[in-house]
């Protein structure tokens, strides 16, 4: 159970999350829905500690979070994998090395600094990247690879963590749809499969409805709406994205291929030619 | 393009306003030229004004040019050697005896210059491996948004500005009076210089490095060191590497000049032969500086462009 | 398919990893090849260190506090003989925009001489090229040096010597700058039936001028760095001044004069910054 009570973060004027309250039980997909920069990145990044509090609590396992320092901190991080909208891989190491920067928190000092090994930790890795199809890739340069395929291997790098909670900020903002898909998928299915928790800020509706068990709806650094994806009408999700989304409706969010005119004009294109 | 805004003025502008905006150009144009000539002269009679201090400080008349110049060429006259072309590649006789006018016996010395000269480029090599091992090290805490805390940034800076302010001849004269004559001194001197060059460099690419796999690590727990191993050195390593060669080539220079002050390497013998005798050892030593220097470079501006040619494919 | 945990993973399972992917496993020619960089250069410090004798640096403690003491301690500072001190850094000063402008007014000339698209005779571009060369492959301290021998002790040898070393690199610098610039204006002015001095006054100069100050004022910030030191092969200046008191053991006043010229080095870099900036800024707004 991961519990937050009155978590703010302010950035000199602005508060990008003010007293947020939240239980999260154990083994929840969770969505958390809002317009950029309703402050559902710096929510995720304060669970991780990225970013320090201002005020509140994180409880998780009877333990302040917020209060965490050195050690302890990083046995949280390890605790609780992020994986970033960017990927954030080191694109000049190898795929494999990256998602073994996975298990530096439980090496000694001596063997992460010197870049040694152990065949079951290669082994390991090696596994967490066969569960994203991504194996085969294992000796390239992250950097060689596609955005879909960096996002697999970052999950992979998370995998190798064995964290209690997966954190997931717009893991598919940068993606095209079909890789979107693939992302959500294994992250549905590492908390369906492997029962943890995954904590997802998505920017589209309808991905947060087809996914996750519960919707976190965030608005000006505010939890505006807490629920199963059923109870989000569509004047909640107005409310969410805000007053200038007149016109709001589940499409304008949407990342799945439509038949958008776009799309039809060079289909149109491609038969003439 | 640049026509639309004309036709937006001088459609505002109605045809009897016209006469007044040429007036209007006219005065602009003389305060422009007016304040632009009075700068010009500010600036000539600083010139000036400086011109004349230095050649009054520095004793810098005419007459002594005047005097000065031709021993300049004197000097040179006596410098270079009286080679004869019968004799260019004579070797040595019987008696183990160099023909006058031929290179052996320009080059006497050869051996002892060979050596030195091998010295120079072990005291460049050796000061560059240990100065950019401390600014490898120093670089990280010196850089503003990878520094743990505020005042090991401030620190690591400020090292690293005085060890690159001291100059490395007067570093060597120090560490001469120190540890005594010979190639340590400047080895020493050299390596602090570069380890301050090199540092602030190494530093300014790590700030210009990506946040994004430093935040990953971070994320996944790492220990700063972690971070740093990680998430910078990939990013950073090829610039590191060629600024490293680039100082090589410098200090190749600089130790070949730091013996003037008795801290090894050939500056030593060159000071020597130029302070104590005036004849075609001076040339002699010259050439094979100069030989040397333009070789390192050409050989590290290789070594640099197959490390980075490897680096982008 | 879930992920088995890193406990319990099971020999078997790692040979069965490895036999699919053996590339992801370090291998011992793997291993040997990432480590040889540094395992060379470790054994090449350790042997230079042993080649240059590094030992040494142990047994000169002594020598070390006692300098060190000498250094900070500074005793009959009335009797420093400061007019000496402040007159060598003015020459210092002196020296550096001396040789500066000469090696500037020398540069406009040869630069001229050593550009492609100016100097129409190969042989003679090759000549002036080949002994710029030469020039700059001798160290500015050399020259110094070489004319403290030609024409006596003093500022004179030090104004020559950074003549020298500048007429070699900004000369160099500024043929790059002439054969990099725009032939259309050029030509503009060649079309109005101008001779060749005056195609160099208006169709060269306007387009280089900046390009030259801008060198020309980084080379003397330089030059007052490099000036500092050239007295120490007696070409004038404070380095002069420097390794005199430094011979005489005087180690407080060299410490003294040594904070100073620091003092004026940071100085010139703020001021030349400064200069800088604001003659980019004029130009941004012409």
């Amino acid at each position: 159970m991961l519990t937050l009570e009155n978590l703010s973060r302010r950035f000199g004027e602005n508060t990008a999350v003010a007293r947020a309250n939240l239980e999260i039980p154990d083994g929840q997909m969770v969505g958390i829905i809002g317009r950029s920069g309703a402050g559902k990145s710096t929510l995720l990044r304060l669970l991780n500690r990225l970013t320090d509090p201002s005020e509140g609590k994180i409880v998780f396992a009877g333990s302040d979070i917020a209060q965490l320092k050195g050690r302890e901190l990083r046995e949280w991080r390890s605790d609780c994998a992020m994986i970033f909208q960017q990927f954030n891989l080191v694109g000049r190491l190898d795929v494999i090395t990256n998602v073994l920067t996975g298990r530096l928190y439980t090496m000694p000092a001596w063997r992460s600094m010197t870049q040694v090994f152990t065949p079951r930790e290669r082994a390991f890795a090696i596994q967490a990247l066969d569960r994203l199809g991504m194996a085969h890739t294992a000796l390239q340069r992250a950097e060689t690879l596609s955005g879909g395929q960096q996002q697999r291997v970052a999950i992979a790098r998370a995998l190798a963590q064995e964290p209690k909670i997966f954190l997931a900020d717009e893991p598919i903002a940068s993606l095209d749809p079909m890789n979107a898909k693939v992302v959500m998928d294994a992250l549905r299915s590492i908390n369906q499969q492997d029962g943890k928790t995954v904590i997802c800020n998505l920017h589209t509706l309808d991905t947060a409805r087809n996914y996750c068990d519960r919707i976190i709806g965030m608005s000006a650094g505010k939890i505006v709406f807490d629920g199963t994806p059923d109870l989000l009408t569509t004047s909640m999700a107005r409310e969410i994205y805000g007053a200038e989304a007149e016109d709001f409706n589940e499409g304008s969010t949407s990342t799945a291929l439509p038949e958008t005119e776009a799309v039809a004009a060079v289909k149109e294109a491609a038969a003439h030619v | 393009m640049s026509d639309i805004p004309m036709m937006g003025s001088s459609a505002a502008a109605s045809n009897t306003a016209h006469s007044d905006a040429v007036s209007a150009f006219e005065r602009h144009r003389v305060e422009l030229r007016a304040s632009k000539r009075s700068w010009t002269i500010f600036a000539l009679i600083v010139f000036a004004i400086c011109l004349g201090l230095s050649i009054w400080i520095s004793n810098f008349y005419p007459e002594r040019l005047a005097n000065g110049v031709p021993r300049i060429f004197e000097y040179f006259g006596t410098i270079i050697p009286e080679l004869q072309w019968n004799m260019l590649f004579e070797g040595r006789d019987a008696d183990e005896r160099a023909v006058p006018g031929s290179i052996t016996y320009w080059y006497t010395d050869f051996w002892t210059y060979a050596t030195l000269i091998w010295e120079t480029i072990l005291m460049a090599m050796t000061a560059t491996l240990i100065g950019a091992g401390m600014a490898f090290v120093l670089s990280f805490p010196a850089a503003n948004n990878l520094a743990p805390n505020s005042w090991i940034y401030w620190i690591s800076r400020r090292f690293l500005e005085i060890c690159r302010g001291i100059p490395e001849i007067l570093l060597a004269l120090v560490f001469v009076f120190m540890i005594g004559i010979g190639p340590l001194a400047g080895v020493l001197a050299i390596a602090i210089h570069t380890a301050g060059a090199l540092g602030k460099l190494f530093a300014e690419v790590n700030e210009n490095a990506s946040s994004r796999p430093v935040d990953g690590i971070t994320a996944v727990g790492g220990t700063w060191p972690e971070k740093m191993l990680y998430g910078v050195v990939p990013q950073v390593a090829p610039n590191f590497f060629s600024y490293a060669m680039l100082r090589f080539e410098i200090n190749v220079r600089a130790s070949s000049i730091i013996g003037f002050v008795g801290a090894g390497g050939i500056g030593q013998e060159l000071n020597r032969v130029i302070s104590f005798y005036s004849d075609d050892r001076v040339l002699a030593v010259l050439i094979l500086v100069v030989l040397t220097v333009t070789v390192i470079d050409l050989i590290s501006e290789r070594i640099r462009h197959r490390f980075i040619g490897r680096e982008n494919l | 398919m879930t992920t088995a945990t890193f406990d319990a993973l099971t020999d078997t399972q790692i040979n069965a990893v490895r036999a699919a992917q053996p590339g992801a496993f370090g291998t011992t020619w793997g291993t040997i090849k990432r480590w040889s960089p540094l395992f060379i250069a470790v054994v090449y410090a350790i042997v230079s260190m042993w080649y240059f004798d590094f030992g040494r640096l142990l047994d000169a403690s002594e020598r070390v506090w006692a300098l060190l003491r000498n250094f900070v301690i500074w005793q009959d500072m009335d009797e420093w003989a400061y007019r000496q001190i402040y007159v060598g850094i003015s020459q210092t000063l002196a020296m550096a925009f001396l040789g500066t402008l000469l090696g500037t007014l020398g540069s406009l000339f040869v630069g001229f001489l050593a550009a492609k698209n100016v100097m129409s005779f190969g042989i003679v571009r090759q000549i002036v090229r080949r002994f710029l060369d030469t020039l700059r492959g001798i160290d500015q301290l050399v020259w110094g040096l070489v004319f403290v021998r030609a024409v006596g002790l003093g500022p004179l040898a030090g104004v020559l010597a950074i003549f020298v070393s500048d007429l070699g690199t900004l000369s160099k610098l500024y043929s790059e700058a002439i054969e990099n610039i725009d032939h259309k204006q050029v030509e503009g002015i060649r079309s109005t039936g101008a001779g060749p001095l005056a195609v160099i006054r208006y169709g060269y100069i306007p387009q280089v001028l900046p390009v030259f100050i801008s060198q020309s004022l980084y080379f003397l910030e330089s030059n007052t760095r490099s000036a500092t030191i050239l007295g120490i092969v007696g070409a004038g200046g404070i380095g002069m001044i420097i390794i005199e008191r430094f011979r005489a053991s005087l180690y407080d006043q060299v410490a003294f004069v040594v904070l100073n010229v620091l003092v004026l080095i940071f100085a010139i870099d703020w001021l030349s910054k400064r200069i800088r900036l604001w003659a980019i800024g004029e130009q941004g707004e012409r």
